[in-house]
């Protein structure tokens, strides 16, 4: 119970510096492909500027001239963020800039759900010290023995993505009520959905669209949602508990990916859920791996 | 970070992300989100509002989430849509959505679609209701 209320826990050092570079890498190639969706919003006509967050308080959008300045900054802060190169510097710089970016972004009348856990865990990051293994122009003072030094970071990455999962949920049952579990709600869900995509031109789920026709199959599913949703504070109890609960969530993504071709990249890649894991273990297999290679040459 | 500042800022970050549960869902926002997603009590008859498009001989054209929204993502197309019709700026949208589309769409119309949805994958694919917010022509 003690565990559950905590805000740190211990972890090595190359296990932060390996999330680092496990969201670094997403954060990189994220950046570079939806800068040009930010720079078609930074085009759009001014009346349809919905400002949230932390742009609330703008009347008019940023210039499509600094959003693409910003854009570039973001792409290389990404990748020293990646690299762990003058990190103390340049992550909260990135973190900004992401923040600032994606917030823009989701201020013309359509919030995406896909881009918060990414932004928050590139925050927490940014104040941690994730360089301490692994960074560019930095040696490794750090041992191999866990620490809260390490771990806080890891701990606060994992509260931020369990409390999401758990507002997702209880939103469900605030909005949907016990309708929501009895699967009428999600099925209508579903069909319309892949309706609103048919209608729109998008690619729709043809797996969605042929279940739909079987109502007893949308009970089990929803309750299913709602349960790992809520069930997100299990993580809490112990690494066993995280890897189940981990591969729950995976399955909940691919589930609706399935079902209503939405695709959630950060959850299904599996970064959204690093700062849980033993990911060290990734590096350790890399420099096994370099080391045959090496001692074949 | 000394201890008691990493406590501060863990402290800091759970209860920002904690808060919109006290919201309604409705009330969303950006990184701080009440995760509305997926909840909406939706019925079996729903609306879609759309932008379409309409050649010389009337048939019905799909028109990209680029001429409709101005982007490539097609959640934005549709909640351009939703927003004008909301915002009373639909004839300044079919204005703009024409003036984007190719040369073969000669009339643009925004509306909204209302359909049984689970009709509609068993074959029944006509809208049962049908508004026009606005119609403008080349």
């Amino acid at each position: 119970m003690r565990d559950l209320c905590r805000l740190s826990e211990e972890a090595p050092a190359r296990r932060l510096a390996v999330v680092r570079i496990l969201v670094g890498a997403y954060a990189t190639v994220f950046v570079a492909i939806r800068a040009f969706h930010w720079l078609d919003l930074a085009r759009l006509p001014e009346r349809r500027f919905e400002p949230v967050g932390v742009l609330g308080s703008l009347s008019t959008p940023l210039p499509s001239g600094l959003v693409t300045v910003l854009s570039v900054l973001a792409i290389a802060g990404a990748v020293a963020f990646l690299l762990g190169w003058r990190f103390r510097l340049v992550a909260p710089v990135f973190a900004f800039l992401l923040l600032v970016l994606t917030t823009h972004g989701n201020s013309w009348g359509q919030i995406l759900h896909t881009e918060n856990l990414l932004v928050l865990h590139v925050i927490i990051l940014a104040f941690s010290p994730a360089d301490a293994a692994y960074a560019i122009g930095r040696s490794s003072g750090a041992d191999d023995k866990p620490s809260h030094d390490y771990g806080w970071a890891l701990r606060i990455m994992t509260l931020v993505v369990v409390i999401a999962y758990v507002i997702a949920g209880l939103a469900k049952l605030r909005n949907g009520g016990f309708d929501w579990l009895t699967g009428d709600v999600l099925r209508n869900q579903v069909a319309h959905d892949n309706l609103r995509k048919i209608v729109l031109g998008d690619v729709h789920s043809p797996i969605g669209a042929r279940l739909v026709q079987f109502g007893w199959l949308f009970p089990p599913m929803a309750i299913a949602s709602v349960f790992v949703e809520l069930g997100a504070p299990i993580v809490l109890l112990g690494r066993r508990w995280k890897q189940a609960w981990v591969a729950a969530a995976w399955g909940f993504h691919v589930g609706v990916l399935a079902l209503m071709a939405i695709l959630f990249p950060y959850q299904l890649f599996g970064i959204a859920f690093v700062s849980m894991l033993p990911v060290e273990r990734l590096a350790e297999r890399v420099t096994a791996w370099r080391a045959t290679v090496t001692g074949r040459r | 970070m000394h201890k008691w500042a990493r406590y501060g800022f863990a402290a800091l970050m759970v209860v920002l992300v904690a808060a919109p549960v006290i919201k309604s869902p409705a009330d969303d926002g950006f990184p701080l989100s009440t995760y509305p997603m997926f909840s909406r009590a939706r019925p079996q008859e729903t609306t879609v509002s759309s932008a379409a498009g309409y050649d010389a001989a009337g048939n019905r054209l799909t028109l990209s989430p680029t001429v409709v929204g101005g982007t490539r993502e097609v959640i934005q197309a549709a909640g351009t849509v939703v927003q004008a019709i909301g915002t009373g700026s639909t004839e300044a949208l079919c204005h703009e959505v024409l003036a984007n589309a190719a040369d073969q769409v000669v009339a643009v119309e925004i509306v909204t679609e209302t359909y049984d949805v689970i009709a509609y994958f068993d074959g029944s694919e006509e809208p049962l209701q049908r508004t026009v917010h606005a119609r403008c022509e080349s």
